[in-house]
């Protein structure tokens, strides 16, 4: 097995097939590039639900904690915050699927 | 349209075509740069390792400021985030060449079979036991059909630095291979 200059260098490596580009790259490409920015709108409407979640909850123990209210009131206060809210977050991303591509993706 | 308006005016209007414009102006290069850093004997994932050097400049358009040249910018992200990958892929799987695999297939008798594979084997050890650089510029060189200017634009150094380490390389590759018993290196 010879190794002389440039020749020697360039048998060494002769018969190993390089690798091409694929035609439809950039299409490919942009493909995955939207996903990407949907999976991170997702991200970011999931942050908000989450604060928006998080402050209801901690506005209602804060309603609760001014006076005695009627038991019927508490009783949807916490409903509000407790059920309500979660199941719109549920339903935000069941309904926007792209929300969840990020992760399904790999 | 020059790539620095071109980053500025999609990072205002999140025009899909204008990123697309840019990928395809970069991904012949780009392209050649992640081979030529993968190399003969790891190229496989020469086109999935440009995917992602394109996402994540993609995600990090934002903190191309304009002061370099996009070209810069882009290719030293890739030689950064391929050099990354090929120490991460070289830790995670055992490599087997190609030709290992084409051998096992093919109808040679074992002792061919045994004797390519283990001739193989000694040329990836001399020319995967140069250092980075080196190793880059051979096989941008040798095996992508790279020219030296373009090899010095890929890797921002002037073109007399890759002919010196073309030459360097060389000489590493002429004093290594007699130990693996390469033989005819002047």
């Amino acid at each position: 097995m010879a190794l002389e200059n440039d020749d020697g260098v360039r048998r060494l490596l002769a018969g190993r097939p390089r690798p091409q580009l694929a035609e439809d790259f950039s299409h490919q490409l942009m493909r995955r590039v939207r996903q990407q920015e949907e999976a991170g709108r997702g991200v970011g409407a999931r942050l908000v639900l989450s604060a928006y979640w998080f402050s209801s909850l901690g506005a209602s123990a804060w309603i609760l904690r001014q006076g005695p209210l009627p038991e019927w009131a508490a009783a949807v206060l916490w409903c509000a915050a407790l059920v309500l809210v979660p199941a719109g977050y549920a339903f935000v991303l069941w309904s926007r699927p792209d929300a969840l591509a990020g992760r399904e993706r790999r | 349209m020059e790539d620095a308006p071109a980053v500025a005016e999609y990072l205002r209007t999140r025009d899909a075509e204008l990123f697309r414009m840019l990928v395809e102006r970069h991904q012949g290069r780009v392209f050649r740069l992640v081979a030529g850093l993968l190399g003969p004997f790891a190229d496989r994932d020469a086109q999935e390792v440009t995917q992602e050097v394109f996402l994540r400049a993609h995600q990090r358009l934002a903190s191309f400021r304009g002061e370099a040249r996009f070209s810069s910018w882009l290719y030293r992200l890739a030689y950064n985030f391929t050099l990354q990958h090929r120490r991460r892929a070289r830790l995670r799987l055992p490599h087997v060449p190609v030709e290992e695999l084409e051998a096992r297939a093919s109808g040679d008798g074992p002792h061919e079979a045994a004797a390519e594979r283990e001739r193989q084997r000694r040329v990836e050890r001399l020319l995967e036991g140069l250092p980075d650089l080196y190793r880059t510029v051979v096989y941008l060189h040798y095996w992508m059909d790279a020219t030296v200017d373009e090899i010095a634009e890929l890797l921002e150094v002037p073109s007399g630095t890759v002919k010196s380490y073309l030459s360097r390389a060389r000489a590493r590759l002429r004093e290594r291979a007699p130990a693996l018993g390469i033989e005819g290196v002047e």
